[in-house]
This record gives structure tokens, sequence and C-alpha cells, in this order.
């Protein structure tokens, strides 16, 4: 049998196995996202955060949110430190680093009070960011990062080479960013700090994302976690497009054994299957498995449910707030605990025989139909190119893949024609 | 030098080193200027229970070189363990930096 690589385990991961006595618990971990500012210093095409301002968490906000997420009594088992033993403080914004000072500040808080406190947590937390990393090397953030040094997780998007970068991720002049932003990748993998990042595939770069994932290789990154935005826009001819570059980079991974030592997340044996019925959960985690507190001090259940992520206009969607806690009465919070595979799928959907895999985020969902139980599939023809692309993988590397697409799924997935003609 | 260690052995390493890193970062946020830190007596705690933790984070290196490398004269060396790949580099003390 082929030995690959299944890439690089979660921070989760590394908290069940070295504290053994939470190996047992649903989620050994939480994450808490503190959005501190809705300002961001890029312009990126495909942004879900279409609102962008100049709303910025105050300290006040923020200490008092510490203060708030550290008391049971005003969680109602929403954070259970009893039952998650590690906490992510996760800092987003906009571009979080934006704000460092205050971060500091939030963190240093946090230590304070839980340390008084003789909270759990003390002993079992990490600070991650999602950052453009346009700031990097400003002394603030080299400062934090020196400061806090094996407590945080920093993840700074690249999309793969120049011009794939630069098709969407340009500053807010309109230039393309990949230049700053690569230095500061190698600066971080140069110090051991970073092996993997985020590829967001969307109509404008699916033409580019072989050559993508192989640069971002060559800048020393080993893990490589890529998916399609779940917005309305895909078309059969971007399926047709991510099969062809799926393959040539399937081509190319086996050719240079890269499989070995490198991980793609669109590449996996585990998609592309029927699923049971019983397989029922809710994927995605903005149903209550996440909090996120907003500048304003409202809390959400993720921050796609605040009103700069959502681009219908509807309102956003509270449960909570850093003076009460979370809402004795939320009827939403019910609503989105209730949330199944099946309650939000057509029927197409849940039998679907290429279902396992297959992506929705409950937030888009509200915001699309304004129902977070009905599943938008905008995503459904990207999905199948992944799959047809995956038989091709697998059963090239010499592990058996058996492939449930349909004739007919495979038949306009392999039509030739349209080459040239997506997103150059 | 590079010697690959037992996933008991990295576990046990990786939880020590975890604990002590998190107290030394408390020790230096209450040791310092940060108007978030504890009384004198409580800040002496903390730096207590960091030497606990680090004389413990000693001992199992001990414990991991006695292992892998019994014998060996490593004087002036320090080992580094990537807890990924549970492999141990051990590094002469010009190489530190």
């Amino acid at each position: 049998m082929v030995e690959y690589y299944k890439g690089g385990k979660t921070w989760e991961d590394s908290v069940r196995r070295i504290f053994p006595e939470f190996a047992d618990k649903p989620f050994a971990t939480k994450t808490i996202t503190f959005v501190v500012t809705e300002q961001c210093n890029m312009r990126c095409t495909y942004c879900y955060q279409t609102g962008k301002n100049n709303n910025r968490m105050t300290r006040e906000v923020a200490f008092k949110a510490i203060d708030t997420i550290l008391d049971q009594n005003k969680m109602g088992g929403y954070l259970d430190p009893q039952e998650t033993p590690g906490v992510i403080l996760d800092f987003i914004g906009g571009e979080p680093l934006l704000e460092i000072e205050l971060i500091e500040d939030i963190v240093d808080y946090f230590r304070w009070r839980a340390f008084e406190l003789n909270h759990p947590w003390l002993d079992c937390y990490m600070f991650s960011f999602s950052s453009n990393g346009l700031l990097y090397f400003d002394k603030n953030v080299q400062r934090f990062l020196a400061k806090n040094d094996g407590r945080v997780s920093l993840g700074i998007t690249i999309d793969g080479n120049k011009t794939l970068h630069d098709a969407c991720r340009v500053d807010i002049a309109g230039q393309g960013t990949y230049d700053r932003v690569s230095k500061a990748i190698k600066d971080l993998v140069a110090k051991g700090r970073l092996k993997s990042t985020k590829v967001t595939i969307a109509p404008e770069n699916v033409a580019y994302v072989k050559d993508a994932i192989l640069h971002l290789f060559d800048l020393g990154l080993t893990d490589i976690h890529a998916n399609c935005v779940f917005e309305e826009g895909w078309e059969k001819k971007h399926a047709r497009e991510l099969y062809r570059q799926m393959v040539a980079l399937a081509d190319v991974m086996i050719e240079k054994k890269l499989y070995e030592t490198k991980y793609v997340s669109l590449f996996s044996e585990m998609i592309g299957q029927p699923m049971d019925p019983a397989e029922n959960g809710n994927w995605c985690g903005g149903d209550g498995k996440m909090l996120a507190i907003g500048p304003d001090g409202r809390l959400y259940p993720c921050l796609r449910y605040m009103s700069y992520s959502l681009e219908s206009g509807r309102d956003p969607l509270v449960i909570g707030d850093i003076e009460c806690g979370i809402y004795a009465d939320c009827p939403e919070l019910d609503r989105l605990k209730g949330i199944t595979r099946r309650s939000q799928s057509t029927d197409e959907c849940f039998n679907c025989p290429v279902a396992s895999g297959c992506a929705w985020c409950t937030a888009y969902n509200y915001d699309k139909f304004g129902d977070f139980d009905k599943r938008a599939t905008f995503i459904c023809v990207m999905h199948k190119a992944r799959v047809l692309a995956n038989h091709y993988y697998w059963n090239k590397l010499g592990i058996p893949y058996e492939l449930h697409l349909s004739e007919d799924d495979i038949a306009w997935l392999t039509e030739e024609g349209d080459e040239d003609g997506v997103c150059h | 030098m590079e010697f690959v260690i037992s996933e008991e052995h990295r576990d046990e390493l990786e939880r020590a080193w975890y604990e002590l890193s998190g107290l030394r970062i408390l020790a230096a946020q209450f040791g310092s200027t940060s108007p978030f830190k504890p009384d004198k007596e409580r800040y002496e705690y903390v730096v207590q229970k960091m030497v606990e933790a680090n004389a413990y984070y000693q001992m199992v290196w001990q414990d991991i070189l006695r292992t892998y490398l019994p014998g060996e004269n490593l004087t002036n060396c320090f080992p580094v363990c990537d807890f990924a790949t549970r492999t141990v580099t051990i590094k002469k003390g010009d190489e530190e930096n």
C-alpha cells in the first residue's frame, strides 16, 4: 500500500494527545472569535465581509467580554471549561493586526483574570489570527509573537503564485499584495512557525489552482487547505476547470512523489461517497459550537452572522451580549442547535451518491435565504469536479477509490471546448 | 545528531514543555510593567511554579537522553525536539543561535 502524508495535526489534536484526560470530550477546545475591527487594509474581490467600516472594539468592551466568557453563570452552558478544557482566542477583522496593541492588552488581561479565578483555561489556551500578512513585520506584531511564543497560531492567507494571489487579493489602492505577503510567509516558515495555509478558490482564480498550490510548496509550506467559496456564481465551466487543474496537480504530485511529504485538502479518500442517513450532524460550526464577539459587545454564533458579513442586509443574529452573557430566552439559538444534515437538505442532496465531503455554511444559508436551515448548493458542481479528480488521483496512486458520480455528471465534467475560456 | 523518540516520550516531553512555556509567559507578564498582574506574593508563587516546571522538564529530557544515547558525553550540547515528527536533534552550544 502506498504511504502518503495526511497533513499535520490541529491544536485540538495535540491537546487530546498531551492531556489524555481530555480525550473523551466531544470538543477538547472551543474557539472564541474577537472581531477587533471591521476595517481592513485590503480589498479582496471575493471577500464576504462586504460592509467594511471603522467600527473597532474598545478596551472596555474587550475586558468586559473576557470577564463574561470566564463567568459560567453568564454563559449558560454555551462555554463550559469542564466540557471544553482548551480555549482558542481567535482574533479576526477586517484585518486583526491593525489592532495589535489592543490584542496584546486582551491576552494579558485574559491571562491575569484566568490566573486570579484559577480558571482551567489558564493551562490550556492558544491565540490565533487570520491575517493578510501586510503588517507582519510591524515591530509591535513582532514583539507580540516573541512574547507569546508557543501560544500563537498565525495564519497568513496567500492564494498561491503571484498571478493567482494578485488576481483577487489587492490592497486599498487596488495593487497586488503578493510580494509583501510572500515575504512574511517565508519569514514564518524559516522560523518554523508556519507549515500550512488556506487557499480560497473563487470563479476568478480557479484557473490557477495547480500552479498556486505548487508555488506554496516551493515557499516551504507543506499543508494546503483549499476550498471553494460557498457563494453564488459557480458554473459548469468553472467545475470543468477545477477538474483539469486537479488532474494536472495530481500528475505532478505523483510524478515528483510530493504525496509523501505534502498535503492538499482537495485530495481526500473520504470524499465523494454516499452517506449513511444516520450521519446526520451539522458539519458547520456556526450552529452553536463557536462564539464570536463583535466590536459592540454583542455575541454571535459565528462572525458571519454579523452585519458586516451579511450581504443581504438581513438582521444580524445576536445570541447575547457582554453584560448579560448568552440570552436565556433565545429561540434562534435553539433552532440553530436543531439543524441537521437532514433538516437543511433536499432529498436530492441528502441522498446524493457523492455526499461525503460536500460542505455548507449555516450563516451563508441564513444570509442567502433568510433561513439557516435551508442549504445553499451553489458549490455542487465544484464538489462533483473534486470527486472526479479524486478518482483520478487515488487510482493513479494505486489506492482504490470508488466513483459514484452519474454518467451524465462525468460526461459534462469531461466535456472539452472551454479550456481557455475561464478567468484568463 | 538526530534520532526519533517514542510517542510516549514525545507526549511526556511536549506536556512538560507546554506547562513550562505557559508559566514562563505568565511570569514574564507578571514581572513586567503590565497593569494586568497580581500582587507580589502571588507573582512569586508563579515564579516558584515555573522553577519546579523547569526542573521537571529537564528531568524528562535526561530520561530521554539516557534511553536513546546511553553513555554519550553531551556536555555543552542541547537537544531540540520536533514534536510533529518526534525527531530529536542534538546541537552543540555554539549552534544555538
